[in-house]
């Protein structure tokens, strides 16, 4: 496990705690989370690995990540709430120059 | 209808339906796929010729469906809308096969055994069509299906199947003698 | 299957000289132009009434197959939700505010919408269709319009359902994000919640 990786999942772990947050989807193509219309069956095996996305440009690092938060508390503060968690974290990790952090939120409740 | 139930989305109109699952309702979009993949089975069963492949056809429409459902400007042609993505997906496979089978009636199989229940209808005129069309060679079935079910024209079916109109014609002339002969043994 | 099938009652003998073919032609453009050949010939008009049936029960074959269709279980259903994304309804990128140079935080459109949908259905007798922003969301600060597709259930009064509508969908809407909303408009286009499209009751609030 290279050390992105490793960051990779790091970063996602401690995402998924930060409350609001309902879910963390792949950075790839997301798969629904579809709960059935009529018959009530739960498709939460659909749900694609949960991954916060890290790269490197030659500004430095970008990570994004695409979330879930639930209805309980506004979306934009979650939203400022996962970048923050994110911006400290790669802070006290002694990152190297964090060139953006990109959080977007794809569904509320 | 109950007055007092709550509105359920299985039972909206295909406008609140369509509208929801084209801004991203799954679950509308889940009873779409409850409300006409029943028919999008039965038409892609008639196209093919057997239902092997019906089902692939029509997950396969409904999954092009939802990708371009926020195309769809008139929810009230919805039903139409689909019929065309499962005939073309259908007409797809039907030029796939050729490339690997070089006959121009595929499917020789043996009729399928009856069921009780198809037995019990047999004397209906619908039986009877459904027996006729099954009969009849697969060229001669596939026109005739996009000619009266999905209502194409006679150059749509000729572009989507790669034949000359002339030859289109004539297949629907055949396929529509074939039907009224069997027509006559209703009355 | 050849073109030499004898179909008794129907060659062009019986038909005063005429096919079935142009018969079927004559019928597809809607008997246009008249033709007082085929409107006079009794034979014509056995065969035109033969085909028109038989044009019937091929339409309405699918529709009873349809009905015969085993119920498909529902990992079919789930096999056809299983294989479908987000991408194609995210729409556009609404931003959120943050001091940091570095930050680039966003809501999806589709997200909005969906916001929109759940307030609206949370209203009761309501269920929410399609739902529009109009304005430019990816601006900060730019003056939003809603625009609500919805159905009323019979039973409740419309101005009065629309008038919570707006409030749900406003409130909402404070809550989650930044945007600067000029306008909620409703509009009920059915109150029957049938399955039947046909008329449309279409009726603006606002």
């Amino acid at each position: 496990m290279d050390d992105r990786t490793a960051l990779t999942r790091d970063l996602t772990d401690l995402v998924r705690l930060i409350p609001g947050v309902a879910a963390v989807y792949s950075s790839g193509p997301v798969v629904v989370e579809a709960v059935s219309a009529v018959t009530q069956v739960v498709l939460r095996g659909a749900v694609a690995h949960d991954v916060v996305a890290v790269a490197e440009a030659n500004g430095g690092l970008t990570v994004s990540v695409t979330i879930g938060v639930s209805e309980g508390l506004p979306a934009t503060e979650v939203c400022r709430q996962v970048y923050d968690a994110i911006a400290e974290r790669l802070l006290l990790g002694g990152m190297a120059e964090t060139a953006s952090i990109a959080v977007k939120v794809a569904r509320i409740g | 209808m109950d007055v007092h139930s709550p509105p359920s989305l299985s039972q909206a109109d295909d406008r609140t339906i369509v509208g929801r699952a084209a801004d991203g309702d799954v679950r509308a979009f889940e009873v779409l796929v409850r409300r006409y993949g029943p028919l999008m089975r039965a038409y892609a069963t008639r196209v093919l010729g057997s239902n092997d492949e019906t089902d692939d056809v029509v997950q396969e429409s409904f999954i092009t469906a939802w990708q371009q459902l926020s195309t769809l400007t008139d929810a009230g042609v919805v039903k139409s809308w689909l019929m065309r993505i499962v005939s073309r997906k259908s007409i797809d496979r039907i030029r796939a096969r050729k490339q690997h089978v070089d006959i121009d009636d595929f499917e020789q199989e043996a009729p399928r055994a009856h069921g009780p229940e198809r037995i019990a209808e047999a004397h209906s005129r619908e039986a009877a069509l459904s027996r006729a069309l099954r009969a009849m060679p697969a060229q001669q079935r596939q026109c005739w299906v996009l000619k009266e079910i999905a209502e194409y024209s006679y150059d749509d079916i000729a572009a989507e199947l790669d034949l000359p109109t002339s030859t289109v014609r004539g297949l629907l002339a055949r396929a529509r003698k074939n039907l009224m002969r069997e027509m006559e043994e209703w009355r | 299957m050849s073109d030499e099938i004898a179909l008794e009652g129907f060659e062009p003998a019986d038909l005063d000289g005429h096919t079935i073919d142009e018969l079927s032609d004559y019928l597809e453009a809607g008997c246009l132009p008249f033709d007082p050949s085929i409107e006079s010939s009794p034979g014509c008009q056995i065969a035109m009434a033969a085909l028109i049936r038989l044009r019937g029960v091929s339409l309405s074959l699918l529709e009873t197959e349809a009905i015969d269709e085993p119920a498909r279980d529902d990992s079919w259903v789930a096999g056809i939700l299983n294989r479908i994304g987000f991408e194609a309804q995210a729409g556009r990128s609404i931003p959120v505010s943050h001091p940091s140079a570095q930050a680039f935080l966003t809501l999806t459109e589709g997200a909005v919408r969906g916001l929109i949908r759940a307030a609206g259905d949370s209203v009761t007798g309501v269920l929410i269709g399609r739902c529009r922003l109009q304005g430019d969301v990816t601006v900060p600060g730019e003056p939003i319009t809603v625009l609500v597709d919805a159905s009323v259930f019979w039973g409740e009064s419309i101005p009065e359902a629309a008038a919570r509508v707006r409030e749900a969908i406003y409130a909402e809407l404070l809550k989650h994000t930044e945007l600067t909303i000029a306008a909620i408009d409703v509009v009920i286009h059915d109150v029957h919640l049938s399955r039947s499209l046909g008329e449309d009751a279409a009726e603006e609030i606002e």
